[in-house]
């Protein structure tokens, strides 16, 4: 996987600058060592003079001759391998002692426990120096000498330390400050600060984090690389209780143990994770087979071997070779991670890369320290390097899973998406159902009603009809009656149809209907249509039929009182709509006189319905009727006729 | 001579149309029924029938039935018994094969006329089911038109008015003028042709619908033989 150059050259820009981070602290923690106190009242023992007590606890002050000059850092690794026991050490007062309103003694480092005797009386300590002895190996000690048990005359006053240890925790005494009180707390309390309360910070940020990563890879089997680093953490931390509790609940040896063998574990557990977290961060890449079965043989063997070892002495001797195994996979692992950053050089791999350097660099460093058998005192810095490159891990993790929820997120609004827009399509097509449902509930029921006006009604009238024709006296009056019965029953059941609701087919229809009528009375009913009529206005089925009936009811009376010949019904083009004319060549009337006769209330009272305006026009020969109705009819025109 | 299926269920009518037959003699009565069944019986049986009146609301069944199962007989003539001549009633038998109808309440001469003039004149033709079959041909020769005709009840077959040229523009122009409601002598004016060529023109348009309705109906029953596995007519 190739990436740009500018990306190649932010990864070296970012491991550089780790690189020289880290060389800083490094300088800072070693130079730190000699100058620790700044008060030029204070003074630093160097040379002392010790004498080896043996392995029990000493009843009795060491004789005279036994005291050998001792240059102070002592570390028994390198001056007395394998003494597993008590050593004096005898310091010289200052003379200013005398002088000193709160005199205290500081004890940067002493291993694994010591205590302060001042002209023969013990003046202070930490925890047990019987064995088992605590394990205050880490623990600076700042002990305040009471003013009473100091000799006023100078030249006698005589510290003398007495110090348990055994080999492999870089027993001994480092140089011991002797000053007033608040000179010396300064320095006490950063050591403190940086050994005791900020290591038990980091192992419970470690937990911390060990939860959140073992939580997610437990629960989303798509992040189980995770789960290698978060056993790893939980080791790590736990690993780190070494520099912290003093009084373990199990044997000390045991607990010694156990905790070198964390380390192991945790080298092998990080170096798989490293391995899959490759696999799955660079595409391509498949780490060797053989690491993680190697990995595990490791720790494994490392924790056999350091468990069954029955003295100090016997687990030290292996120390050294796992130690160097161990450097080694983490060395792999690290440098792994950072050929991880070259292959996808993203800002958390960057970050993780730059993490790895910084622990690398810091593990080395600790690890030179932990062979050096010359010097004594050094802070330990990788439970503090860990913390960078496990938080960076974790938050490749969450940054994985915010992604992983924001395409949830996505997916779950464009899911919403969808579902709404196939809702609405839904209720489209249930509104169009509903709706053909109803058209065809209206269609059946239309069917229905002319069904039963054909077979019911229309039967009755056309066998009344023809028993009228055929009646020995034939009564005109009745048939005709019967006729106009038929008559209006087909212009209801035309008034229902469907599709035929605009002023020429209605009328048509109706001069279709009318003209046997006509025909049969010796009366002529011209039908004229004009040739552009425009856009015609579509009736609803009351509108329809009130049309009907006002033509109708006018043709009718123009056949029945007018004594016209010739009868025109005709369909014009109007300003705003169409007119329809009724004209007769009759006898005519007046429309102001005679109202009622001709039902002429009727006919205007149908025609307001629909909108429409009707008036009366008396000529030269006969008279003729206009309807004018409007392109759109008036809402009006929905009410019952 | 032809023979005169009639089917009618209304006592009256149906011996008012016995008697008028009876008496013209020509065409010659040969059944008369007044359900479904019986008429499906008489036509299967083979028994003579080249002309059958039938109405549609019949007690056992639908009249329409009668129409499809007469129109598979090539060059019988079918007629609805129609009191309204609307177009729901006529519309629905051509569809079913009828070539045409008869009003009921006209008078015995209508009556006897349109008989006599049955294979020469065609039913009269309203102006309601001229638009109809108008808007129909129009509709099936627009492209992509829906099948489903406007106009047509449900429950019946639509006849697909396929082809440009299913309607010649003079029975077009015929249609247009009696949807208009003018008269046949109107339209005879308008095309300055004469009254029987306008009547030539409706019947040929009858028969035209009445053979595509027959073959959509020959279609349709082959289709639902072959579906049970049976030979098919021809």
């Amino acid at each position: 996987m190739d990436a740009p150059r500018t990306e190649m050259v932010r990864v070296k820009w970012a491991l550089a600058a780790s690189v020289a981070f880290v060389c800083g602290v490094i300088a800072v923690t070693r130079l730190h060592l000699r100058s620790e106190v700044v008060a030029p009242t204070a003074s630093v023992v160097t040379s002392a003079f010790a004498t080896e007590a043996g392995p029990s606890y000493p009843t009795t002050l060491p004789i005279e001759s036994a005291w050998k000059p001792t240059a102070l850092p002592d570390n028994w690794d390198g001056r007395r391998p394998d003494y597993v026991g008590y050593v004096w050490y005898r310091l010289p007062a200052p003379d200013a002692l005398t002088r000193w309103a709160r005199p205290a003694v500081y004890l940067p480092a002493a291993g694994m426990n010591a205590e302060v005797w001042l002209n023969g009386q013990r003046v202070g300590g930490a925890g047990r120096m019987q064995w088992p002895v605590s394990r205050h190996f880490y623990t600076p000690q700042l002990i305040e000498i009471a003013p009473s048990t100091v000799r006023r005359d100078a030249t006698n006053n005589e510290f003398w330390v007495l110090v348990a240890g055994h080999p492999g925790y870089r027993s001994g005494l480092a140089p011991v400050w002797i000053g007033e009180h608040d000179d010396l707390f300064g320095a006490w309390r950063a050591r403190r600060f940086w050994q005791i309360e900020g290591n038990a910070a980091t192992i419970v940020i470690n937990l911390t984090i060990a939860i959140f990563v073992l939580f997610i890879g437990w629960r989303d089997r798509a992040h189980s690389a995770y789960l290698w680093f978060g056993a790893a953490t939980v080791v790590w931390a736990l690993r780190n209780l070494n520099y912290w509790v003093t009084n373990p609940a199990i044997p000390d040896l045991l607990f010694a143990e156990l905790c070198v063998s964390g380390s192991a574990w945790f080298v092998a557990l990080f170096s798989i994770f490293s391995m899959r977290f490759a696999e799955d961060n660079q595409p391509g890449y498949v780490g060797p087979r053989w690491l993680e079965g190697a990995a595990l043989a490791y720790a494994s063997l490392a924790t056999l071997y350091f468990l069954s070892a029955t003295d100090y002495a016997r687990a030290n001797a292996g120390f050294a070779l796992f130690a160097a195994i161990g450097v080694g996979f983490s060395i792999w692992s690290m440098l792994r991670l950072v050929r991880l950053a070259f292959a996808r050089p993203t800002g958390d791999m960057i970050a993780v890369a730059c993490g790895a350097v910084v622990y690398l660099a810091l593990l080395l460093n600790d690890y030179a320290i932990g062979v050096e058998t010359t010097t004594l005192g050094e802070i330990f810095m990788r439970q503090y390097a860990s913390l960078p490159l496990f938080v960076a891990v974790t938050a490749t993790l969450a940054r994985r899973y915010m992604e992983a929820q924001e395409r949830t997120r996505q997916l779950a609004s464009s899911l919403q998406r969808e579902v709404a827009a196939q809702r609405a399509q839904l209720e489209q097509s249930f509104a169009q159902l509903r709706e053909a449902e109803r058209e065809q509930a209206r269609m059946q029921e239309r069917t229905r009603v002319m069904g039963d006006l054909h077979d019911g009604l229309g039967m009755h009238l056309a066998t009344a009809l023809r028993q009228s024709r055929n009646a020995a006296q034939n009564d005109p009056l009745l048939t005709q009656t019967l006729l106009d019965c038929m008559d209006e029953l087909r212009i209801a059941v035309d008034s229902l149809d469907e599709h035929e609701r605009d002023p020429l087919s209605l009328l048509g229809t109706l001069r279709f209907r009318m003209a046997p009528r006509f025909e049969s009375l010796g009366v002529r009913l011209d039908w004229h249509v004009a040739d552009e009529l425009g856009e015609l206005p579509t009736l609803d089925p009351s509108a329809a039929l009130n049309l009907l009936r006002i033509v109708q009811e006018a043709l009718g009376n123009a056949l029945k009182h007018s004594g016209a010949s010739v009868v025109t019904l005709a369909l014009k083009r109007a300003e705003h709509g169409v007119c329809i004319q009724v004209a007769d060549n009759g006898c005519g009337f007046d429309p102001a006189t005679v109202a009622r006769g001709h039902g002429i209330g009727q006919l205007q009272s149908r025609a307001s319905r629909i909108g429409a305006s009707i008036a009366w026009r008396r000529e030269t020969n006969g008279m003729t009727l206009e309807v004018t109705l409007p392109q759109v009819p008036s809402p009006s025109s929905r009410t019952t006729p | 001579m032809d023979q005169v299926l009639l089917v009618e269920d209304d006592v009256p009518t149906r011996e008012w149309l016995v008697s008028l037959l009876t008496a013209t003699g020509e065409p010659q009565l040969a059944h008369a029924c007044g359900t479904v069944s019986e008429a499906l019986e008489w036509l299967r049986s083979g028994r003579p029938a080249d002309v059958v009146l039938t109405d549609l609301g019949l007690p056992d069944g639908s009249g329409l039935d009668v129409i499809r199962e007469a129109c598979r007989t090539p060059g019988r003539e079918v007629l609805v018994l129609s009191i309204f001549g609307d177009e729901n009633n006529v519309l629905s038998a051509i569809d079913a094969g009828a070539g045409g109808y008869l009003l009921k309440d006209g008078s015995i001469e209508s009556i006897r006329e349109h008989l006599r003039c049955l294979r020469s004149g065609g039913s009269p033709l309203s102006p309601r089911i001229a638009r109809t079959l108008i808007r129909r041909t129009r509709d099936a020769q627009t492209p992509n038109a829906s099948v489903a005709h406007e106009g047509v009840p449900l429950g019946t077959s639509t006849a697909p008015l396929s082809g440009e040229r299913f309607l010649s523009d003079r029975e077009r122009d015929v249609l247009t003028g009696i949807g208009k409601g003018f008269s046949y002598v109107e339209v005879a004016d308008a095309l300055k042709i004469t009254t029987n060529t306008v009547r030539t023109h409706v019947r040929h348009i009858y028969e035209k619908l009445s053979v595509n309705s027959r073959a959509e109906a020959l279609y349709e029953y082959n289709r639902r033989m072959a579906e049970q596995g049976r030979p098919p007519i021809r």
